[in-house]
């Protein structure tokens, strides 16, 4: 289970990273709601704790129980929506003693599981039945996760798979006949909902994306999202200051519900202003590549796999939750990697980074 | 050199580029974020921030104090009373709506009670009203019902309120509002422990009821503008505020805000000149903003009076505060204050003391004139009548009165709490009705109906009131139909020929009469039955029209069904009269007659002149200073409570103010024009003196009639004056003396020519200002110059019409021998601090340049006319000399009395102008100008002129003017 590790290995610039970033999130969180500042601290430290334990458990030896870990996620998913808490018309909590996202969980089982699967029929992987069976695999959690409601973690989580599986070497012909049918879908997608009478979306979905695209007649969809323009681009180079009490706060105005959460960056960004979005931003992408470069140099394809899909679904999660802070996307339930009130999600990223650190000091010394 | 080589060489995995593929698709990622920033944060960031703040940026004006008014000794007219109002702001976020009604409704519940507590009352805008024992209604209806209901369901446009909503009963939207939903006062999952802890009963009483979702709604009104506070309570009394501000803890919201009530000191004499404020109205507004764009909805401007004329000074400067709001609107702090401007002061020319004491000589006076020309009779035959000198005011006119003014609630009669004597007068009334019904229904179905001139004066008026009110008014008769030159028409309404039900058939066939809305199935009935269901129709319609009751009542009093006593008894009653069980008593015994008793109250003006509105009821005067032309007295009786209609207006009080026959809203002195009767003869002995027509020392021989023109004017002095001279003709007001003038003026070569004589009057009527306003502040009605007849204009008569404001401007002139003043009601205007703005200087509107021996003549004629004048008889207070005037309209009513004058004769220091519209006789007036003199020059005491009872005029009111 433990092994070895040469001390230069351990990639401590990674660590660096998540803490850094992690702190900004305490500071931005204390700065938007002060009651939650402390349990995220707490989620900080535990995090930190389970990122260090798991950085020295070896992966492979996780990787044996990845099956049981895919059987238990789902468990999980389906648990929430028997037994879950509904806050704010969502099922996506459950109470284990603590309030517990699983879908959080999942995302990081989910590679781990995928990783292990890919690297184990790496011959395989680019047949038919394969590809169909791991679609299969994935289709149940993230259907799970889709009824929840929460459509954001289902596109997050299907993105980090479609990373972990390009990594693991699908072949680019099938990736470009694949682009050469999702595309025109898109297209014909967004034409088909954009029709009155459609089916295909729920009504709170189709709003949330009416809003983005016509802002001026959705204007109740799209408030929330405007007012986040407005109090990030009001927080001009330097920003206002955390916990400022200025008047002109669109944070202090209540002019955003929940800031806590998933329109943290719209605090961050009126607060510490285009620097600090700017080292939020790089520091999310240093994470990110940190864990590319360390799958890079991973010993075996899990190793790579896990890393890759790490750093993408960091990458992809904070990149559309600023792109909907920032009006680029429709708004979507998303929170900010490291950033945004969650233990569950801090812990469980934190727990994913420990795992890549572990494939770190695993490298393969030649390569 | 060599790993160099190698590394170069080796082959790039599918893994490496696969991986690089993902760094790079991340460095896009960042790139794309980072550009996003630059753009919103760097490029457009100042925009954001400053649009930021203009959406949360709230403007609150500050009301400005309005400016005070004074009288000439500083004594303060109208001024601004400092009041609390209990405010409530909904600053508190709640978790969710159950928490927050509950703690709402606690809340403003304990305000309430502590309000109540203290006598004050809760302050409710809203439009429903118990109607019984768990029921309601509405207490609007149409457009104001629709709005009502439209705000309450959040709608901006009544077309937006659904079918439901726009039909609900009150019933039903008590009860939705109560509900969980809305208000939340009716909610089963309230729990026995929240009751307690927040207090609140667990069922509320009607009233309670009521107040909370009065003040709920208005709360959720203002959802979205948290900043502005509802308002809980008005004008509550200091033990309210300090419990309120000991609880304030408790009471999160509730606050105490200082509002200031117009209040006016001596209303009741200055009314008609101060006026009153109140909430600006759409067309005020717009005009106001034309000059001053601070003006907005809700402002309270100045109305009528001074108020209004004088509303740009008083006004003073709205504040202004800058608030910051959060996304409910709830304050989060207040920036910059600009402090409001207090209105400028007033201070007017106006006496308070010299008014006040010249409102009750008048009122003393008229009431005289009604108790002097009362008479124990039902009815004066006007045939009888030759001279309006003879006309008298039959007692029974007294009591009808006191019915048609509305001195007596007639509705009051048939309510559960009325008295016996009440009841009984009911009974006799409903005795009365029936029978005039019964009577009507006979003459509409009998086969031999009487024509209309042959009933009596009384189904006269009966049989008028139904076909020009009661079938016009309800539709059932086509007015526009008629022909008017319809033979059976005129047969009707003019020749008077034919009965009401020869009228109505003929009307039917004509179709001008829809009877279908009176009964179901009028088209099977036979003409008899269809004038029995419209007989009934009738009589239920007029049962409950007040002025058909009235006339009813006015014949009850005739033909004594109604006895004058039983009247008088109603005055104990209804309370006009305060209970006094000892003269109850002698009256309903018969001790003391009603004439008597009518009489004993208007003597000591229990009754007075105004409530009566028998004529006379009105009079004016005006004192003015003959150096500037400032007006120091300025009274019109009667007068009104102008506080009842400032800040919250009584309506029930303006409502009979406006109805009311003595019309207290028209002022007497500057709105009533009246021809001015022998006080204009100073104009025409100017014209005839000044054109050459006679001279001063010129004899004219008053033969008694003048007879030059057709038809010949009769002196008042049958029997002639014998020769006169300008002076001696002032002296004796000898029509005969001013007719010749008026002749001679209008002889051109020889030929008499009335538009000359007519210009030529003018021409020196315009000199004492009579061709314009007289320049006081207030509106003034324009004088009215006669156009024709110039004989007996020159006297006075003719259809010269002024105002006694204009009358006194004209004795004013009179007075300091030519100086023709504007007048004026302002002496100057200070700022709040005291400092003179605008100091008022006397304006002259035309000097009179006359001769001085002429300017002697019209003195010493005035001083004669007073000296040897009945009501100056052994009068040693001042030397006064003036002119009385009695002008004649026809001989059916009471002439106008009107004196002008002035003192001291020697040194002018004031002129007055005196008019009782219909007082009978210019005596009355003239006694009223001595009294009021006298006390002006301090030679007599308030106590002494003042007595508190009519003054005994002369009941003879042979003229002699």
């Amino acid at each position: 289970m433990f092994k070895q590790y040469r001390l230069r290995d351990y990639r401590l610039t990674l660590i660096i990273y998540v803490v850094l970033l992690s702190t900004i999130g305490v500071l931005v969180i204390g700065s938007a709601q002060k009651v939650y500042q402390t349990r995220q601290l707490y989620g900080l430290i535990l995090g930190v704790i389970m990122m260090f334990v798991l950085s020295l458990v070896d992966y492979t030896w996780l990787l044996n129980f990845s099956w049981m870990f895919y059987i238990a996620g789902n468990v999980l998913l389906i648990a929430v929506l028997i037994f879950g808490e509904k806050i704010n018309g969502a099922t996506r909590w459950i109470r284990l003693g603590i309030q517990f996202q699983p879908s959080d969980l999942v995302k990081v089982i989910l590679i781990l599981f995928f990783a292990g699967l890919f690297s184990k029929n790496e011959d395989k992987l680019n047949t038919f039945r394969f590809i169909m069976l791991s679609l299969l695999l994935l289709a149940v959690p993230l259907f799970l996760i889709y009824r929840e409601p929460d459509l954001s973690t289902t596109i997050v989580t299907g993105l980090t798979f479609c990373a972990i599986i390009f990594t693991a070497g699908l072949s680019f012909k099938i990736i470009g006949g694949i682009l050469l049918v999702v595309v025109p879908s898109v297209v014909i997608f967004f034409s088909i909902i954009m029709r009155p009478g459609q089916t295909l979306l729920k009504d709170y979905q189709l709003e949330r994306i009416m809003a983005w695209l016509k802002p001026a007649q959705y204007t109740d969809g799209a408030y929330q999202q405007q007012n986040s323009i407005i109090a990030i681009g009001s927080g001009q180079l330097y920003g206002k200051g955390l916990n400022n009490n200025m008047v002109s706060s669109v944070k202090g105005g209540n002019f955003i519900a929940e800031p806590q959460t998933d329109f943290i960056f719209a605090v961050a960004g009126e607060e510490l202003g285009f620097l600090g979005c700017c080292l939020i931003v790089l520091l999310e992408c240093l994470i990110a590549v940190e864990c590319f470069r360390i799958g890079r140099r991973a010993k075996d394809l899990a190793g790579t796999c896990i890393s890759c899909g790490l750093g993408a679904l960091i990458m992809a999660q904070s990149f559309m939750n600023i792109c909907v802070a920032t009006g680029l996307m429709p708004n979507t339930g998303l929170p900010l990697p490291f950033i945004s009130y969650g233990v569950t999600s801090l812990v469980t990223l934190c727990m994913g980074v420990g795992i890549v650190i572990n494939v770190g000091l695993q490298n393969n010394r030649y390569r | 050199m060599y790993e160099k080589k190698v590394k170069r060489r080796r082959p790039v995995s599918s893994r490496n580029i696969r991986i690089g593929i993902l760094l790079i698709l991340a460095l896009v990622m960042a790139g794309i974020l980072i550009q996003r920033l630059f753009v919103l944060q760097i490029i457009r960031g100042e925009d954001y921030l400053d649009n930021f703040a203009l959406s949360i940026r709230k403007t609150r004006t500050i009301p400005s104090t309005r400016g005070e008014i004074y009288d000439c000794n500083g004594e303060l007219l109208a001024y601004n009373r400092l009041s609390y109002v209990v405010t409530f702001e909904n600053s508190g976020s709640y978790q969710n709506r159950h928490i927050q009604n509950l703690t709402l409704n606690s809340i403003l519940y304990r305000t309430v009670k502590i309000i109540e507590s203290h006598g004050d009352k809760v302050y409710l805008d809203f439009k429903v009203r118990p109607a019984g024992e768990d029921h309601w209604e509405y207490s609007a209806t149409g457009f104001t019902l629709s709005r009502f209901k439209a705000d309450l369901f959040g709608q901006s446009y009544i077309d937006d309120l659904t079918e439901e909503q726009m039909n609900m009963t009150a019933d039903d939207l008590m009860t939705l509002l109560g509900s969980s939903r809305y208000f939340g006062l009716d909610d089963d999952q309230i729990t026995a422990k929240e009751y307690r802890d927040y207090a609140l009963p667990a069922s509320y009483t009607q009233e309670e009821r009521l107040i909370l979702t009065g003040l709920r709604s208005a709360l959720a009104a203002n959802n979205y503008q948290r900043y502005n506070a509802i308002t809980v309570a008005k004008d509550v009394c200091e033990e309210t505020v300090s419990q309120i501000m000991e609880n304030t803890a408790s009471l999160p919201g509730v606050d105490i805000a200082e509002d200031y009530l117009r209040v006016y000191n001596n209303a009741q004499y200055f009314g008609q000149i101060i006026g009153y404020t109140g909430p600006v109205s759409a067309e005020e507004l717009k005009e106001l903003q034309e000059t001053n764009s601070a003006y907005n909805a809700g402002d309270i401007v100045g109305k009528v009076g001074m108020e209004q004329v004088m509303e740009s000074s008083l006004q003073g400067q709205k504040g202004q505060k800058i608030i910051y709001v959060d996304s409910l609107g709830r304050t989060l702090s207040t920036e910059t204050k600009v402090e409001p401007q207090a209105g400028d002061s007033l201070y007017l020319t106006l006496d308070t003391e010299l008014q006040k004491v010249a409102y009750h000589i008048l009122e003393q006076y008229i009431a005289g004139i009604v108790w002097s020309n009362t008479v124990d009779t039902d009815s004066i035959n006007t045939e009888w009548i030759e001279r309006s000198d003879d006309v008298r005011i039959p007692v029974y006119d007294v009591y009808f009165a006191l019915f048609e003014n509305n001195v007596l609630d007639v509705e009051h009669l048939s309510e559960p709490d009325a008295s016996a004597n009440e009841k009984r007068v009911y009974e006799l009334f409903v005795q009365k009705l029936n029978a005039i019904f019964a009577e009507i229904k006979q003459q509409l179905t009998t086969p031999d109906p009487t024509a209309y001139k042959d009933l009596t004066e009384e189904f006269q008026v009966y049989q008028s009131y139904i076909v020009n009110n009661m079938l016009i008014e309800s539709g059932i008769l086509n007015k526009e139909a008629i022909d008017e030159s319809d033979l059976t028409w005129i047969a009707w309404s003019q020749d008077e020929v034919i009965s009401l039900q020869e009228f109505l058939t003929y009307a039917i066939s004509k179709n001008w009469i829809d009877i279908n809305g009176i009964a179901e199935n009028t088209a099977y009935m036979d003409s008899t039955e269809a004038y029995s269901a419209l007989s009934d129709y009738i009589q239920a319609y007029l049962f409950d029209d007040t002025q058909f009751c009235k006339k009813v009542f006015r014949y009850m009093l005739k033909e004594g069904s109604l006895t004058g006593t039983e009247v008088c008894l109603l005055l104990y009653d209804q309370g006009i009269l305060d209970m006094n069980v000892d003269d109850y008593n002698l009256l309903s015994g018969g001790e003391i007659s009603a004439y008597d008793f009518i009489r004993d109250k208007i003597y000591n003006l229990e009754i007075t002149p105004g409530q009566l509105a028998l004529t006379p009821c009105s009079g004016a005067i005006v004192i003015t200073d003959p150096a500037t032309g400032n007006v120091k007295v300025c009274v019109s009786y009667p007068g009104y409570d102008n506080n009842r209609l400032v800040n919250e207006m009584d309506s029930a009080y303006y409502n009979k103010l406006v109805t009311d026959l003595s019309s207290p809203f028209y002022s007497r002195a500057t709105q009533e024009v009246l021809a001015p009767g022998s006080t204009f003869k100073i104009v025409a002995a100017t014209a005839g003196v000044m054109e050459n027509q006679v001279a001063i020392d010129e004899g004219i021989a008053c033969t008694g009639k003048f007879d030059l023109v057709e038809p010949p004017i009769n002196c008042w002095n049958e029997w002639g004056h014998g020769a006169e001279t300008l002076t001696t003709a002032i002296r004796d007001s000898c029509n005969y003396y001013f007719n010749t003038i008026g002749f001679r003026l209008s002889m051109d070569n020889g030929e008499y020519n009335d538009d000359q004589g007519i210009a030529q009057l003018k021409k020196y009527g315009s000199m004492y200002g009579l061709d314009a306003k007289s320049g006081v502040e207030v509106p003034e009605t324009a004088p009215h110059f006669a156009t024709y007849a110039a004989v007996p204009a020159a006297m006075g008569q003719s259809n010269h019409a002024f105002t006694v404001t204009q009358l006194a401007r004209y004795v004013n002139t009179i007075a300091n021998s030519g100086n023709c003043y504007d007048l004026t009601l302002i002496d100057r205007i200070t700022d709040s601090n005291g400092n003179v703005i605008d100091d008022k200087e006397p304006e002259l509107h035309s000097t009179v340049d006359i001769p001085e021996t002429l300017w002697s003549a019209i003195h010493a004629g005035m001083r004669a006319m007073v000296q040897q004048h009945e009501v100056f008889q052994n009068y040693m207070d001042v030397s006064v000399a003036g002119k009385t005037g009695t002008a004649q309209q026809v001989t059916t009513i009471p002439s106008h009395a009107e004196f002008i004058g002035y003192a001291p004769y020697e040194n002018p220091t004031m002129a007055i102008a005196v008019r009782v519209a219909n007082g009978y006789n210019s005596k009355n007036a003239a006694a009223i100008a001595r009294d009021t003199i006298s006390y002006f020059f301090g030679q007599k005491s308030e106590a002494e002129v003042i007595t508190g009872h009519a003054v005994e005029v002369s009941s003879d009111n042979t003229r002699t003017d």
